[in-house]
């Protein structure tokens, strides 16, 4: 027996699924369905053939997403944010691939130690450059408020530095492991830089992993924001606990001041995130 | 982005679903299925969308600011987006209109002057 209302049900939770931020045009498709149904059924068809009719006629919910995909303001290039980001990144890895190449033009450093150190470096510059990203949008997402549009090239921006990470870091991992294998026989031996590396992947893996289940803004914006931390612990922690002035208690106090900015800062910016979009120009 | 009846192109067709969406909202306000409706109608059936590609393109014309849309209760009860042309859409409808006239002015001369070429022929063979 067809039922009408399930087979609706049904459809909504797969266009929904294939248009996540576009509530407006599933409700818009799904009262042009109704439309064309109704229009068939009047037409003299059965209602399980009208309905087949009206899929066939709307088109498959891959075809529509495609299409909506397509918009202008959902394009990461025009995002001006993601533009001043990802144009300092991509000027600081010239820089970086320069300064290297001439070091093993020179004969100053080995190729596979050179290539750990820039795709390590990049890797986790990469990790604040989404930072640096999701820092703008909470900050903007508060005080302006926040579009469907916006959440949308964000999330696409977001997934496409963090695919950037993960590849970079993981080939950082894996150069730095043979290049130490070179020097000592074996590829890993526990030290806070490659389990900081590791973890790395691990994390850039999970962002990609959870942006892509779920497209919403804030869940992005949280986890830019802890990529920051988690980045500065993996990258700085062990050369602030392998140096000296760790043990020197004058030298340690930077550091910590500098840690304990980071963290009052992150806390500010995730109270931000939990406000609802626009909120402190509305109380302004 | 359609299927055609006529097996107009891809391209003929992506060019002309903007001028006949504000074409028809020039009249007045209307939502997706109808406009839809209209333009089967107008084109007795010829032209036939795949409906659910007419919404990205009425998104996209809503960004270019050309057209506005508001949610309205209908006589049935349900709720419906109704679209209306803005000041500027009306704008951007002439300079369309104006440009696929030229079009259409031009493969007319060519293909008059094809047909008469032909028909002289014709003629001329005709004659012989």
């Amino acid at each position: 027996m067809f039922d009408f209302d399930q087979e609706m049900r049904r459809w909504r939770r797969v266009i929904s699924k294939r248009l996540p931020l576009h509530r407006d045009a599933v409700a818009e498709l799904e009262e042009h369905l109704r439309d064309a149904v109704q229009r068939h059924v009047e037409n003299g068809l059965p209602q399980d053939v009208a309905w087949t009719k009206a899929m066939d006629e709307l088109g498959s919910p891959d075809s529509i997403m495609v299409e909506f995909n397509k918009l202008p303001r959902y394009a990461v290039y025009r995002w001006w944010p993601a533009r001043i980001v990802m144009g300092t990144y991509f000027i600081v890895a010239l820089l970086l691939s320069s300064l290297i190449i001439a070091r093993i033009l020179e004969g100053k450093v080995e190729t596979l130690l050179a290539l750990h150190v820039m795709s390590t470096t990049l890797g986790y510059t990469a990790v604040f450059a989404i930072s640096a990203i999701a820092a703008w949008s909470v900050i903007s997402r508060a005080f302006r408020g926040w579009t469907d549009a916006e959440t949308e090239v964000f999330s696409r921006t977001t997934r496409c530095v963090s695919m950037t990470a993960l590849i970079l870091t993981l080939l950082g991992v894996v150069s730095g492991g043979c290049w130490v294998y070179r020097q000592t026989a074996q590829y890993w031996s526990w030290n806070l830089k490659e389990i900081g590396g590791v973890t790395l992947v691990a994390w850039n893996a999970l962002v990609l992993v959870l942006l892509n289940r779920r497209n919403n803004e804030r869940i992005g914006m949280v986890l830019g924001l802890m990529g920051a931390v988690l980045v500065t612990l993996c990258w700085f922690g062990p050369i602030f606990l392998s140096s000296e002035t760790f043990h020197n208690h004058s030298g340690r106090s930077m550091p910590i001041r500098v840690a304990l900015i980071e963290v009052a800062s992150l806390f500010t910016l995730l109270c931000l995130v939990y406000l609802p979009a626009g909120r402190v120009r509305h109380r302004n | 982005m359609h299927n055609a009846s006529m097996e107009l192109t891809k391209e003929l067709m992506g060019a002309s679903v903007a001028p006949l969406i504000l074409a028809i909202l020039k009249d007045g306000e209307s939502y997706g299925y109808a406009l839809i409706q209209r333009v089967r109608a107008l084109s007795s059936g010829e032209i036939e969308w795949t409906d659910g590609m007419l919404y990205p393109v009425l998104h996209r014309l809503e960004e270019q600011q050309l057209i506005e849309s508001y949610w309205k209760t209908a006589e049935n009860g349900r709720k419906r987006k109704y679209y209306l042309m803005k000041d500027s859409g009306h704008k951007a409808l002439a300079i369309q209109r104006e440009q696929w006239r030229l079009v259409s002015q031009t493969l007319d001369q060519l293909w008059g002057d094809v047909t008469c070429s032909t028909l002289t022929k014709r003629c001329v063979d005709g004659v012989a």
